[in-house]
């Protein structure tokens, strides 16, 4: 688990690279946000607190490789997880037809918690013509990118039980 | 067992996040209200890390952009046209600030005084990477320290101004872009002389409040820093006045202003080695990365006045 949660953020650090590289030549509005959907499969295969910790540092390297405020987005990562969490108790969000509105919803909260936290961006016209069509290309990505962590996750940590699995551990219980 | 209480511990540790963040949000913002631009050395570790990856990912499109330009179009000529550009930006700053000698004082400074002016050098970067955020306005050039750049410096490109290092590493900056809604600066209307500040909106274009009557701003104007913020230099282009809303009942005006600098086409920018004296204040013996600018690390002394610092860019 701890080698899918260290792989995780590997995959969170190189996509805000590709990310901060292709914004120079590609639309803002079609770029994923990389460290919300890193969150989402972090939640959907790292629970306690392993996931709870990674998704804040996910977030908080996003933090240090923008010019935001500090803080912001790894709380908002840590939301991210948090909503994941409770919505894997509810519903199989491993599945792609529940997984694609989900990330789309989140996206749309996201931008809310941003606004709440920093007052920005204002939420005019100009916002909605990005924020729109990311939370799009976030839900058609969403499930590539689980599908990727999956396999990454499974190269580099044998005992990843993955989404939806039972999982019993002796000192903690059914999860 | 450590599992067992690190598991224990999740409710303190989810609470124990919260809090650090909420606390990094809130210092934040209060070390950007008092001015405070630098960051820490972490965050350094991350944009020296990303500086040459970003470079890499970007090297194979951007040539690929510029491949029938430059070698089979343009051979040769792109080359001279950068070089031109420079020189340009040179004339051209130089010539905003004869403009402003004129206008303000109705007589030309001596040519002493505008020889020690105009000695600013200029660090040319390659802008390497945008802010992973589209809610943030910012950009990553591939010069850093050991170059002389460090955080408060004014960057520029030929058309005007671009925006503040706000974090460097050995050989990465970051540049907080005027458009962010965390940026404000200082201008000044070259035709009427009109005062105020003009901010990012966090969008594509500028606000300019002002405390002047509103017909001493027009649309077609143009806003130049004053050189009273402490950040930029005086003169340089900030944006061209395109709509003015002036409430005769309010005390301050706005206008809207579009940026002088393109900043959808940002390739290549020009750091002013330079800090202006409120920052020289706010940074000044705090160590290397946070030192003013001295002859070992720029090449050559930069100490100037606070009006009136043309930039020249460094042979």
């Amino acid at each position: 688990m701890r080698r899918t949660a260290l792989v995780a953020w590997g995959l969170a650090l190189v996509g805000l690279w590709i990310v901060g590289s292709a914004a120079t030549w590609l639309p803002r509005a079609w770029l994923p946000d990389v460290t919300l959907l890193v969150a989402v499969a972090l939640g959907l295969r790292v629970p306690g607190a392993l996931g709870l910790a990674t998704a804040w540092a996910v977030g908080g390297t996003a933090d240090l490789l923008s010019g935001g405020p500090l803080g912001q987005h790894a709380l908002l990562d840590l939301g991210a997880w948090l909503l994941t969490r409770v919505g894997v108790h509810r519903v199989d969000l491993a599945r792609g037809v529940v997984l694609v509105p989900f990330v789309a919803t989140l996206s749309a909260l996201q931008l809310l918690g941003q606004w709440a936290l920093t007052g920005i961006p204002g939420l005019g016209r100009e916002v909605f013509a990005i924020a729109i069509p990311q939370a799009l290309v976030n839900a058609v990505v969403a499930l590539a990118f689980q599908r990727l962590l999956e396999g990454l996750s499974g190269r580099v940590d044998p005992d990843d039980p993955g989404p939806g699995s039972l999982r019993i551990d002796a000192a903690t219980g059914l999860r | 067992m450590l599992r067992a209480l690190i598991e224990r511990l999740r409710v303190p540790l989810l609470l124990l996040l919260v809090a650090l963040a909420l606390l990094a949000i809130a210092s934040d913002r209060r070390a950007l209200a008092r001015g405070d631009r630098e960051s820490g050395w972490w965050r350094g570790v991350l944009l020296e890390l990303a500086a040459p990856v970003q470079k890499a990912l970007t090297a194979p499109v951007d040539g690929t952009r510029n491949a029938w330009s430059h070698y089979v179009a343009l051979r040769g000529v792109r080359q001279e046209n950068e070089r031109l550009r420079e020189r340009l930006a040179q004339l051209e700053e130089e010539n905003l600030q004869f403009r402003e000698a004129l206008v303000e004082g109705g007589r030309l400074r001596t040519i002493a005084d505008m020889r020690r002016d105009v000695e600013v050098p200029m660090r040319p970067a390659q802008v390497v990477g945008m802010d992973v955020s589209p809610w943030f306005h910012s950009v990553l050039v591939d010069r850093g320290r050991s170059d002389g750049v460090h955080a408060g410096m004014p960057v520029v490109t030929e058309d005007g101004v671009v925006g503040v290092i706000t974090a460097t590493s050995p050989n990465a900056a970051r540049t907080l872009l005027l458009l962010d809604a965390q940026s404000s600066v200082d201008g000044i209307v070259q035709r009427s002389r009109a005062r105020g500040i003009v901010r990012g909106t966090g969008g594509d274009g500028l606000e300019f409040e002002f405390f002047v009557r509103g017909d001493d701003v027009q649309v077609g104007d143009l806003v130049i820093t004053s050189g009273f913020g402490g950040v930029h230099p005086k003169g340089s282009r900030i944006g061209e006045v395109v709509a003015v809303h002036a409430d005769p009942t309010a005390f301050a005006h706005r206008a809207v202003l579009r940026p002088a600098v393109d900043f959808g086409r940002l390739e290549q920018v020009f750091v002013l080695l330079w800090r202006g004296p409120a920052l020289d204040l706010l940074y000044d013996g705090e160590g290397d990365q946070t030192g003013p600018v001295s002859e070992t690390t720029a090449g050559r002394q930069t100490a100037a006045p606070a009006a009136a610092v043309p930039a020249k860019p460094t042979p």
